[in-house]
């Protein structure tokens, strides 16, 4: 069985101008020891996914549907208090902008003695320092027991990332989300924590959701990867396959969307038309049939039905007439 | 494969065509509606309730003030000795005074008064505190070191010092109350715009403005103080009720407008030697200070709500 | 040579001082833009790479003059623009121009795109009727792909790189000769970032225009760029034709740079070696006496951090290293 199961996730936003419906019944599931990347543009509702999995989703955004099954419990049915009993030590979650889930007025040191006080294993706070100096030392923070006694601030957008991960595997949970964790840092920066997760993940075979807009960096960690747009699932694969051939026309748009390393100027690049749907009023049938170069009459009136083949699902009608199925019926 | 959808739908050989390009939406199409920046603020302002309870108390005392004297059958100082101290009625709503004038009449002169305060104080805030403030934010350095010094002087002088100094100098009247208030009122003003002006001039769309060769006077104009007003009507609107408390607490203690002549604060004044036998002579003014705070306060919140860009969605 | 020199950066260096104590006084620089020299070749894109921190925004501030350098020349052509005054300036700025990082905040919000675009014209009072301005302003949203419908909306109702394109209309109205392009695609979708590029690349051609890119974005640099500029910790490491520059880097730096890209192919993405650097850039606050980047350096030796190694010609190239890659 799946460690996690989400099916038919809603997440609405009801906002002055009207319903947004960030998350519109999207389904997908994580194995133990799984790396599933999410990926997806600014308004596709990648994070807000994650944010539904944590229930951390604020005003005026409300889960309104579906199903978020976590090793048999339904994360949607519990109280707020059993809740915050999965959060952080069976899930935990780190975040785009570290420097928003720390308080600026507290050590680090004070983060971590907090966390991991809610490890019943961790009895005296000799103990507990003991174990916050070696998780310091395990995402490669040099001096840790100096580094408990300072502040946030006092940290780069590098470490203060590291403390992050730190936090997060401090109660060894089985999922772990990554939301957008490396978007603020530097490309060697994002090399070294991109390296710190892998060996983390490998070690203590971990589950991971990996959300990023960013097509190399989950190309070279993911065995999964599901791509999101305006709201819903439209193609999820292994992901050697999917970036070898893409199926559909969105991903196979974003891929074609950033240069080849043999590309030069005299070849152009696939523009993708238009811009991402107002999710107030987004187009009916297939959300990206406006902006696909292949859109039939059939995707402006009706949703695409999921095409599963081994190893892959797929939101699309080209595919689907691809697949013979019409001639058949 | 799930098939929520019913096979004989799709057998329909046109919907397999490709949509035609001339039926495509342009790639250009806006989708967001057309909203000018005021257009939104006051669609979010109309749904304020006590804003807009504010709004419409404001229009009613601004008509009670300035049009309400020129149809009132009494002028403001005729005495009627034959109606000294008679409680509110039908011919006069608030009732008279000790003189037997009407004290409905006076309560609009003394809202005019006030509310000339209150206009005086903002004219005084926009024109100076807002040029002010936008030079020494929009210059900086030394020049922005010594404006800010000098505001930081005035703030430490007392108004009431400023008041009795000028009443030594020019005699009573509500003149002084004028220059004291136009001494003060533009402090506040500069220092917020000057804090404003120094973020807005970072912002890319003012370098941009920079790189095409823009002016002073056109950066200031129209590009800098524009994106600044939103904070400034806010300050104008929730500063006007403390000038107008200023004036009244200083007609009060008779450092303001002299007999025949009315404010709100000298009513009141007036009202207090007789508040066990009319006590209308107090309620009333005293009420109508009130009413014209509460309306310019309820009306700045919902300014300050519905021009926050962070609520704007 | 038949290139010729449109601009020339000669030993630049953009200070900024820190203040403290009181009275006021300076008490230390932060040396964003650090000596640094180069030229640019009329039509060409040169690629100006780095990391946050590493100078090339202000770099590309200071050659269009929003700061006055600390020392060095930078001249058009044949006119030097270090010291003139802004009024002197003024012609100038209509031959250089630029277009800014973030969609959302480089355009006045209480301006149509018509006033926005206009205000170019106005400044340099490049028309002589208002039907010749409006007109004007429909020929420019069209040439950067929008719709003369649009002149009177204002930029909250676009969506990030149709903003793009605006501030680049806004930037053509002038007709300029360089534009200094600051990230200009870093904010935006990926969907959307080809959308700008193919303009700035179809301008390019169309209008002779030489371009000054600025980006962090390697593999978007190497594509559009003819030479590339790597900076670090306000200094020039590494400069090279795009093509070499990524098939053989020199400088240490520009190679762990290189092999920290992501590449959006999980094959090569998971066999190839990558070089993770240790630790982060210093502080411009507080560089390094030697070589700027021998703190990190893993091929760092004594002499690397006694002495800064000078931008030398190796092989048509320059690297700016003592021990530069074979």
């Amino acid at each position: 069985m799946a460690l996690l199961e989400v099916r038919n996730l809603q997440t609405y936003f009801y906002t002055y101008a009207g319903v947004v419906k960030a998350v519109d019944g999207v389904s997908f599931s994580v194995d133990r020891g799984e790396v599933l990347g999410i990926v997806g543009e600014s308004g596709s509702g990648k994070s807000v996914t994650a944010m539904s999995i944590m229930r951390l989703v604020q005003q005026p955004g409300k889960t309104v549907g579906g199903e978020i099954i976590f090793d048999g419990i339904d994360l949607l049915k519990l109280s707020d208090r059993e809740m915050n009993s999965y959060r952080g030590k069976r899930i935990a979650m780190v975040f785009q902008d570290p420097m928003t889930s720390l308080n600026p007025t507290l050590t680090v040191g004070y983060h971590m003695m907090e966390l991991l006080s809610r490890d019943p294993n961790l009895k005296t706070k000799k103990q507990k320092i003991d174990r916050a100096i070696e998780l310091l030392r395990a995402v490669g923070i040099s001096e840790p027991e100096k580094r408990l006694s300072q502040y946030p601030y006092q940290f780069s957008g590098g470490m203060r990332q590291r403390v992050m991960i730190a936090l997060a595997i401090a109660l060894n949970p089985d999922l772990l989300i990554m939301d957008e964790p490396t978007t603020a840092l530097d490309v060697t920066v994002q090399a070294q924590i991109m390296e710190l997760v892998k060996e983390i993940q490998e070690r203590y075979h971990m589950a991971v959701i990996f959300i990023t807009h960013d097509l190399g960096v989950i190309a070279g960690f993911a065995d999964r990867v599901m791509v999101m747009y305006a709201g819903k699932k439209v193609e999820e694969g292994d992901v050697y396959s999917m970036f070898e051939k893409p199926l559909h026309p969105y991903t196979e748009a974003l891929l074609s969307a950033v240069p080849k390393l043999d590309m030069d100027r005299s070849q152009r690049l696939y523009a993708i038309p238009g811009s991402p749907p107002n999710m107030i009023a987004p187009p009916p049938g297939c959300r990206f049939h406006p902006r696909c170069p292949y859109a039939m009459r059939i995707c402006a009136k009706k949703m695409p039905v999921a095409v599963s083949t081994d190893d892959r699902e797929v939101y699309c009608w080209k595919v689907f007439k691809e697949m013979g199925v019409v001639e058949s019926v | 494969m799930s098939m929520d959808i019913r096979v004989e739908e799709l057998k329909d050989k046109s919907l397999w065509e490709p949509i035609p390009e001339s039926e495509k939406m342009g790639a250009e199409a806006l989708t967001a509606p057309q909203v000018t920046f005021w257009g939104d603020v006051w669609r979010r302002f109309r749904k304020n309730r006590l804003a807009v309870i504010g709004l419409v108390l404001l229009v009613i005392i601004l008509l009670f003030a300035l049009v309400g004297p020129l149809v009132s059958p009494y002028p403001y100082d005729k005495q009627d000795y034959n109606a000294i101290l008679e409680p509110p009625n039908f011919a006069h709503p608030f009732g008279t005074d000790y003189v037997g004038r009407d004290l409905f009449t006076r309560v609009m002169y003394g809202a005019r008064i006030s509310l000339a305060v209150g206009f005086l104080a903002a004219m005084v805030q926009l024109v100076i505190g807002v040029l002010y403030g936008g030079i020494s934010g929009f210059m900086g350095g030394k020049v922005d070191e010594i404006m800010m010094r000098i505001v930081d002087i005035m703030y430490a002088i007392p108004i009431l010092l400023i008041v009795i100094l000028l009443m030594v100098v020019l005699g009573p009247g509500l003149v002084n109350i004028f220059l004291a208030l136009g001494f003060f009122y533009w402090l506040g003003m500069a220092r917020i715009v000057r804090s404003q002006i120094l973020t807005l001039k970072e912002e890319e769309f003012v370098l941009a403005a920079r790189v095409l060769g823009a002016s002073t006077k056109r950066l200031l104009l129209r590009h800098l103080i524009p994106n600044a007003m939103g904070p400034v009507i806010v300050t104008v609107t929730l500063n006007i009720p403390n000038a107008i408390f200023t004036e009244a607490f200083l007609s009060y203690i008779g450092l303001g407008v002299s007999a025949p002549m009315a404010s709100l604060g000298s009513l009141a004044s007036d009202g207090v030697e007789y508040i066990r036998t009319a006590p209308w002579l107090m309620l009333f003014p005293a009420l109508t200070i009130a009413l014209i705070a509460l309306a310019f306060n309820f009306v700045g919140d919902g300014l300050r709500d519905s021009l926050d860009p962070r609520l704007r969605r | 040579m038949s290139k010729n020199v449109i601009l020339k950066i000669e030993n630049l260096k953009t200070w900024f001082p820190v203040t403290g104590g009181f009275p006021k006084k300076v008490v230390g620089y932060v040396k964003a833009v650090d000596g640094v020299s180069f030229e640019v070749y009329e039509g060409e894109t040169l690629g100006i790479v780095g990391e946050s921190g590493c100078g090339k925004t202000t770099l590309g501030r200071t050659i269009v003059r929003l700061y006055k350098p600390t020392d060095g020349k930078i001249w058009f052509k044949n006119e030097e623009l270090t010291h003139l005054s802004d009024k002197e300036l003024l012609p100038y700025r209509r031959k250089i121009q630029m277009v800014f990082q973030d969609p959302y905040a480089s355009l006045n919000p209480r301006m149509t795109v018509a006033e926005i675009i206009g205000e170019a014209l106005d400044i340099h009072k490049l028309y002589k009727t208002k039907e010749e301005r409006q007109e004007r302003i429909y020929q420019l949203l069209e040439t950067v792909g929008l719709v003369r419908e649009h002149a009177n909306r204002f930029p909250h109702e676009f969506s990030g790189g149709q903003r793009q394109r605006i501030g680049i209309a806004r930037a053509l109205a002038v007709q300029p000769e360089l534009i200094v392009l600051d990230e200009p695609i870093s904010a935006l979708d990926v969907s959307i970032q080809a959308q700008v590029v193919n303009v700035l690349i179809d301008l390019q051609e169309k209008y002779g225009l030489t371009y000054l890119f600025i980006a962090h974005d390697l593999s978007m640099v190497r594509y559009i760029s003819d030479r590339v500029i790597v900076m670090y910790l306000g200094n020039v490491v590494e400069e090279a034709p795009s093509r070499e520059l990524f098939r053989k880097p020199l400088h240490p730096y520009t190679e762990a740079l290189l092999s920290a890209v992501p590449i959006p192919d999980p094959k090569i993405a998971r066999q190839r070696k990558r070089i993770i650097l240790q630790g982060e850039v210093p502080s411009p606050l507080n560089p390094p006496p030697g070589c700027p980047f021998s703190t990190r350096c893993p091929y760092a030796k004594d002499i690397c951090f006694k002495e800064k190694p000078q931008l030398k010609e190796v092989g048509g190239r320059k690297v700016a290293c003592h021990f530069p890659l074979e």
